[in-house]
């Protein structure tokens, strides 16, 4: 009952916004899709607690959500058509969406040369971290040419010297 | 334990050259310099210490079986290009005491590896760790 109560909202929602202008036609229809959303969660909420409760209707409860969620699907998909629709008629607000489109592209373009300018230092944390990995793991010591006679952190606190002669 | 120390960043490991055998030390420790001009101290290190041939050609030649470029490394072993890094190390040690081999010190202190270094070391290790603990408290 409640399902159709909002689905009739829904499109209740649908024709005002039909008959809105263009700029209210999107807010309309996201409205009405919340609002269809939403009571669908709370008869799935509903569902799933008598389900937990053990009630003998659980069943038919959690059948009955998962109908309202595939309704809800498809009410969202009605939405979203009006929605587009006036997208493509309104073309300043196009316009404005590519512009903020645009926008985001570059500033993600930005926030790539960030990771790219730090990617440096990273790549030498990493080829030190995976050097003494390998001399742990395999005693041998290829690699160590950074540090010549050293290896591990320059900074440690604990120096360990050798001081050898071949002969 | 020295590997766990060196992994974990508390520790770094560091090789000094000592020259208590004259020339043939000498060409030694510079052989394994020049091995590091190429990007490969410690690969021709090892390699080397497991070899008898230390003369000159014998170098040479563990240089071209490491892929080194052996014009370049017989260029810089005859020009005697790290004589004064290899000298310096050996004479810092002699003024340090140190004249046997292998000696090994921590934090500038201690003698043959041994059981009570090796509890020195771990001491530290515990202390730092303290610190360490109390610093994020």
């Amino acid at each position: 009952m409640i399902r159709r109560i909002i689905v009739v909202v829904a499109a209740s929602a649908l024709i005002l916004a039909a008959c809105s202008s263009n700029s209210d036609v999107q807010q309309t229809a996201q409205v009405a899709a919340e609002v269809a959303t939403q009571g669908n969660e709370q008869q799935q909420e509903q569902a799933a607690t008598s389900y937990q409760a053990g009630e003998s209707e659980s069943t038919e409860k959690v059948a009955d959500a998962e109908q309202a969620a595939r309704d809800d699907s498809q009410d969202r998909e009605t939405a979203e058509r009006p929605s587009n629709a006036a997208d493509q008629a309104d073309r300043p607000d196009s316009a404005e969406q590519t512009q903020s489109t645009t926008g985001e592209q570059q500033a993600t373009e930005q926030a790539v040369d960030t990771e790219i300018d730090e990617d440096p230092g990273q790549q030498a944390e990493f080829e030190q971290e995976a050097m003494v990995g390998q001399i742990i793991e395999s005693g041998h010591r290829a690699g160590l040419f950074a540090n010549r006679n050293m290896v591990g952190d320059p900074d440690a606190p604990i120096v360990i010297t050798e001081y050898s002669d071949f002969l | 334990m020295i590997d766990e120390l060196v992994r974990t960043g508390l520790a770094r490991f560091e090789y000094q050259h000592i020259l208590n055998h004259g020339p043939p030390s000498v060409a030694a420790a510079l052989a394994t310099e020049c091995g590091g001009d190429q990007g490969r101290w410690w690969d021709f290190h090892d390699h080397y210490m497991t070899t008898n041939d230390f003369s000159r050609d014998g170098a040479i030649a563990l240089a071209a079986s490491l892929s080194l470029d052996a014009e370049e490394f017989a260029q810089c072993l005859d020009n005697e290009v790290h004589l004064d890094l290899v000298e310096g190390q050996h004479r810092t040690a002699a003024q340090a005491g140190i004249n046997r081999t292998p000696t090994i010190r921590i934090n500038g202190e201690g003698g043959a590896v041994s059981d009570a270094l090796i509890e020195q070391v771990l001491e530290i290790a515990a202390q730092l760790e303290s610190q360490a603990g109390e610093g994020e408290s």
